[in-house]
């Protein structure tokens, strides 16, 4: 498995964010992190991209834990994607994206080019080929977003932690990034978490999905199994309906 | 991005303008001296010059160049750290202990080495209390450190203000010479060099990982980055750095703000060259600002924190102006 879970319990402050979870997600697998606001979906992903401490519980990467792994290790295995971008000083968009490529460089190296090769080839993956000399600092919101998503893709990792990789992104870009995202967890067999607000693209781009409803509770399952009218309508405290023949970008 | 062989030309440029400064410091004054007499004397002739250019210019232009190295890679640390373009060493109340040190000291009517020794246990008393009180519950936030700092410096500033009160007439012209920055003193620079050779040699080895703690702690961590100890490391090495700058020459205010900045418009924010490059960048600037500072209404001597806001400020605002399209 590449990542593992068992027995997880994961709070913030007095709220639980779950108790007693396991969770096993092959390479290849793609599993959705579904919640409202609040409900801990961050802090449980941080929490099993080993950046902050459990509660209880025990997660492995590729069999080991953190501990075992060290930083530098765990960092050229899983690669995590947060929801800040702040960057007080200039850099150019390749700088940001070379910064993925520091687990795989010894303390004294600089990139080389077959760095460079890696991490310009990953901002051509999210489309922002030409934009490799451009300040970060002049991107747009959706523009950086993709340059985040860049630099983890430069990391090389084998399991991606996403926390809503889809912000700030336009409808195109949505779409073209969860088909990125497939055709990794397809071709090069990563395993990917990703915290997602609509219960459709969960649907149609991953193939388990974790609920968490904001009390402790949490279900993990298929999506098909998971994903049905009552629990999405009691995930999101509203009534929703399923529909069949809506309107979908293709 | 600077590949290592671009960053070494720079480095090798800066060398050459600390060597052009160092020399012009030696050349310069109320009695001028050639440049090659200035060689001759460096090299042990016996010269008349010797007495002026070796006793008198040498130890104050080392101890300018790395009390203003000093500085500057305090700065550039403190801005990285705190990622806050705005940190300056001072920023987190070390100034201010030493301040509160040496002020105590000449107040006492102590002197010379008595009062470096002060304001240097006044600067580490200000390192430990800001440090003890950002980390008390075992976070540390950026924030956190700053507001501590910053309250800290506010505490001194205002024993300063206080001991400038009540200070005798006659102690108020050197208390303020010390406040604004004054090489005058400086005498000893072994130990300056010294430290500056150590703090440059301690963070060196970490300057990628400090240009991923400049995007975000938690991005470093999750890309390797050890940062509570990294965190720590900068912390003491910034806080020994402005100790001994300060503890040297006083409060010389800019250099430490300014320079990086400055270093950074030209030549970018990859900390394995801006660190050795604010250095030798921070070192002839203080150089050339003391040279100017005792020679520019001689005999009459001024603070050289006043000259190196003077060429600071302009420099900065011009610079600063011009890469706003980028």
């Amino acid at each position: 498995m590449m990542l593992s879970a068992r027995n997880l319990a994961v709070s913030i402050g007095p709220h639980r964010v779950c108790d007693g979870l396991d969770l096993d997600l092959a390479p290849g697998a793609r599993l959705a992190i579904l919640g409202r606001n609040g409900a801990g979906k961050s802090t449980l992903l941080a929490t099993l991209a080993g950046l902050r401490a459990a509660d209880a519980g025990v997660i492995t990467l590729d069999g080991r834990r953190y501990e075992e792994l060290g930083l530098a290790a765990a960092a050229r295995l899983r690669g995590w994607l947060g929801q800040e971008r702040g960057d007080p000083f200039a850099s150019t968009v390749l700088e940001t994206v070379l910064t993925g490529r520091h687990p795989h460089l010894d303390r004294w190296a600089w990139e080389s080019t077959n760095d460079k090769d890696i991490a310009r080839a990953a901002l051509a993956a999210v489309g922002l080929a030409g934009m490799a000399e451009r300040a970060l600092q002049t991107l747009s919101g959706g523009e950086r977003q993709r340059a985040a998503i860049a630099t983890l893709l430069a990391q090389q990792p084998r399991l991606y932690l996403l926390d809503e990789p889809l912000a700030h992104l336009d409808l195109n870009h949505q779409i073209a990034t969860l088909e990125l995202l497939s055709l990794r967890a397809r071709r090069d067999n990563i395993a990917i978490v990703m915290v997602l607000h609509d219960p459709n693209l969960a649907l149609r781009f991953c193939d388990r999905a974790l609920l968490l409803f904001g009390d402790g509770r949490h279900a993990e399952g298929p999506v098909a199994a998971v994903l049905n009218e009552d629990t999405l309508s009691a995930l999101y405290g509203h009534p929703l309906r399923r529909v069949e023949n809506v309107f979908i970008p293709e | 991005m600077p590949t290592r062989r671009r960053a070494l030309l720079v480095l090798a440029l800066l060398a050459l303008l600390s060597l052009a400064s160092l020399a012009v410091a030696l050349a310069v004054g109320s009695v001028p001296v050639a440049l090659g007499e200035v060689l001759g004397a460096l090299a042990g002739a016996d010269t008349p010059a010797r007495q002026i250019v070796v006793d008198l210019r040498l130890p104050r232009a080392l101890a300018g160049f790395a009390c203003g190295g000093l500085l500057a890679l305090a700065g550039a640390l403190m801005q990285v750290l705190l990622r806050n373009p705005l940190a300056d060493p001072y920023v987190l109340g070390i100034s201010g202990g030493a301040g509160v040190g040496a002020l105590a000291a000449m107040l006492f009517g102590l002197a010379g080495i008595a009062i470096a020794g002060f304001s240097f246990v006044g600067a580490l008393a200000a390192m430990l209390l800001v440090f003890g009180l950002a980390h008390g519950d075992g976070s540390w936030t950026q924030t956190r450190l700053l507001l501590t700092g910053v309250v800290v410096a506010a505490g001194c500033g205002a024993v300063v203000a206080l001991i400038l009160t009540v200070a005798p007439e006659q102690k108020i012209h050197g208390m303020l010479f010390w406040l604004m920055g004054d090489l005058s003193q400086a005498t000893t620079v072994a130990p300056t060099l010294t430290v500056l050779a150590i703090t440059l040699a301690v963070t060196l080895p970490f300057a990628r990982e400090l240009n991923l703690l400049a995007r975000g702690a938690e991005q470093a961590l999750a890309l390797g980055v050890r940062v509570p100890t990294l965190r720590r490391i900068v912390y003491f090495v910034a806080a020994l750095a402005t100790a001994a700058a300060v503890t040297t020459a006083g409060s010389i205010g800019f250099i430490g703000l300014i320079v990086p900045h400055l270093v950074r418009l030209a030549i970018g924010n990859d900390q394995r060259l801006l660190l050795p490059a604010v250095v030798l960048a921070g070192g002839s600037l203080l150089v050339l600002a003391d040279t100017l500072a005792r020679t520019v209404v001689a005999p009459t001597q001024l603070p050289v924190g006043v000259l190196t806001a003077l060429i600071g400020v302009p420099v900065f605002l011009y610079l600063l102006s011009r890469s706003n399209r980028a």
